[in-house]
């Protein structure tokens, strides 16, 4: 592991079991300074949980949290100060207006928060008009927007969202994105998890994705999209012959009708579709169209998840 | 440290629950000076001790007044602890305060503050209410009188509270470790109303034990000490290996106090928060 001062946050062989569960089986990776991190992972994966680990609302069964190089188990305090973090839905005292739950929580930060910054946070995250309505007359939507508000209340440079775009709408979505691209080109380094694949794709610098409590992937987003396998349409006129071509290349493909759904082979995705179309050609088939999908985020995440699921179920 | 106390002393306020409560005692003790009052009855068989028996009409009222209000203030302040703890888990509010540069024990030790405030601010305010009636039905000269120890009523109210304060901090201390462990705000309430029944019960076993037994260190145990008033003194009969003087009884106390607290604390700096 590289010097924890290198990383905004450092996560170092995390375990977690409960009530006899391995919730999280060694678990690391690193958030770089100024970058944002995607967490990804099906339902029960252990993206929240690691989170949780990360603010210390749950302490490991073993392994170590550092953010910006301080030992969240050993020294808390001086860790989370550097941290702003939404973790679930967000929750907040219903009976209090949305601008005097930022006041109370910024008397928590140690730096100085004044009314004006809170008014000014408040209409960065698109509240200016409900600021001083009761949370408990607030939408999912304007909740999601105050809990982004108390996490960047203080400026912190570390920032830990959990589904920050759930309820969302999609003005709250692009606003949210623009949002973090600022911080991040500020300096704040940020981890969403996200089940939204689209959301962390349009994001992300890196990705870790989770499943059955271990990381699976990590990596930048590209490289997780080179995982995913690229896919051929080809339409013909004559598909009964073009079913032989494509057993004797042993390809696999979907038919429907005279379309066929080709999964292209490991290698140049460009080659092979000349390769093919040259096959088809000399045996005098004619091809009426022919497209190249390239995987997108959801289909690489999808093989990911079903290859490493078919692995933990052997 | 002051941040943490004054969020938690607004955030008790902001709740309707806190004024309807101590709204009630107050009315209660209202109603308790109405009735003495306007029947003309109850004065002479109030919770007064023997020693109080040359106390004047206005003084004997107060006291009276006072310790209606007080007795129902004792059950709130129960219920308004329990809440403290419990609601942050319930409504997961308490993730917003422990993601702060604050530890545990700073966190858990502001909402005991903010407990005994709450509990101190509503005597004071049944105290303020009793004198209101008293004076109002019976004059406030009785007030200036000497009642007993050399105090006058204003004086001896006053160490009443003091008194109750203390008593009331070991329920408190106790309820924390419940709210502590527990998730459901309901069940934290009940069982800490629960314990205040429980107690006389349990005082009336172990002194029957003590007495029977001649085990006189049972006199240590914390519902001895919750029953005895200094004020009052030990009961009548009461061998003085069994009885209780005004500092022992406050050091034990102090002790238990300490023992339930760090219990509490223990459990909340153990506690997960786990997923809702």
């Amino acid at each position: 592991m590289a010097d924890t001062t290198d990383y905004a946050a450092v996560v170092d062989h995390l375990s977690k079991k409960m009530h006899y569960v391995q919730i999280l089986k060694d678990v690391s990776f690193s958030v770089g300074k100024g970058r944002i991190l995607g967490l990804l992972g099906p339902n029960g994966a252990g993206k929240t949980t690691t989170l949780r680990i990360m603010v210390h609302l749950m302490r490991p069964t073993s392994g170590t949290v550092t953010i910006m190089g301080e030992d969240v188990e050993k020294d808390f305090t001086k860790a989370i100060m550097h941290v702003g973090a939404m973790i679930e839905a967000p929750e907040f005292y219903n009976y209090l207006t949305g601008f005097k739950n930022l006041r109370m929580l910024a008397d928590m930060s140690r730096t100085a928060i004044s009314d004006a910054d809170i008014n000014a946070v408040i209409e960065r995250v698109g509240l200016a008009n409900h600021g001083n309505a009761k949370v408990k007359t607030y939408s999912l939507g304007m909740r999601q927007r105050l809990g982004v508000a108390q996490a960047i209340l203080h400026k912190p440079e570390v920032l830990l969202l959990d589904e920050p775009i759930n309820g969302l709408d999609p003005a709250g979505a692009h606003d949210f994105r623009t949002l973090m691209s600022d911080l991040r080109d500020q300096g704040t380094s940020i981890v969403i998890s996200s089940h939204i694949l689209s959301d962390i794709q349009s994001l992300a610098d890196d990705l870790v994705v989770l499943q059955h409590g271990q990381v699976t992937y990590q990596g930048t987003m590209d490289e997780l999209i080179s995982h995913g396998t690229n896919h051929l349409e080809v339409t013909t006129t004559k598909p009964d012959e073009t079913v032989v071509i494509l057993q004797q290349m042993k390809l696999q493909y979907t038919r429907k009708e005279d379309t066929f759904d080709i999964a292209v082979p490991e290698g140049d995705p460009h080659a092979f579709q000349k390769q093919l179309a040259e096959a088809l050609f000399n045996t005098g088939i004619p091809v009426t169209t022919m497209q190249l999908r390239q995987a997108s985020l959801e289909d690489s995440f999808l093989a990911l998840t079903k290859e490493k699921g078919a692995k933990a179920n052997v | 440290m002051f941040n943490l106390f004054r969020n938690e002393w607004r955030k008790l306020w902001a709740k309707k629950s806190s004024w309807i409560l101590l709204l009630i005692a107050v009315v209660f003790a209202g109603l308790t000076a109405w009735g003495m009052h306007g029947l003309g009855t109850g004065i002479n068989s109030t919770v007064t001790s023997d020693s109080l028996s040359g106390a004047s009409t206005g003084a004997k009222a107060f006291l009276t007044i006072f310790s209606s209000g007080s007795s129902l203030v004792s059950i709130f302040a129960i219920v308004m602890t329990a809440i403290i703890i419990t609601e942050e888990f319930a409504k997961n509010t308490i993730k917003l305060l422990l993601t702060r540069p604050y530890n545990r024990h700073q966190i858990l030790c502001s909402k005991f503050l903010a407990a005994l405030a709450y509990l101190v601010v509503s005597l004071v305010v049944v105290y303020l209410v009793a004198i209101l009636f008293t004076g109002a039905f019976w004059g406030f000269g009785g007030l200036n009188k000497v009642v007993d120890h050399g105090m006058n009523t204003w004086l001896y109210g006053l160490v009443t509270i003091a008194i109750y304060v203390l008593g009331n901090l070991f329920y408190l201390s106790v309820v924390f470790v419940l709210a502590a462990g527990m998730r459901s705000q309901g069940l934290a309430i009940t069982f800490s109303i629960l314990l205040e029944f429980v107690l006389s019960i349990v005082t009336q076993l172990l002194t029957v034990l003590m007495v029977n037994k001649q085990w006189w260190w049972i006199k240590w145990n914390p519902f001895n000490l919750m029953s005895y008033n200094p004020l009052v003194g030990n009961l009548k009969g009461m061998p003085a290996a069994a009885s209780l003087s005004g500092w022992g009884w406050a050091i034990g106390l102090i002790i238990y106090i300490a023992v339930f607290y760090f219990i509490a604390d223990y459990i909340f700096n153990r506690r997960d928060v786990s997923l809702s």
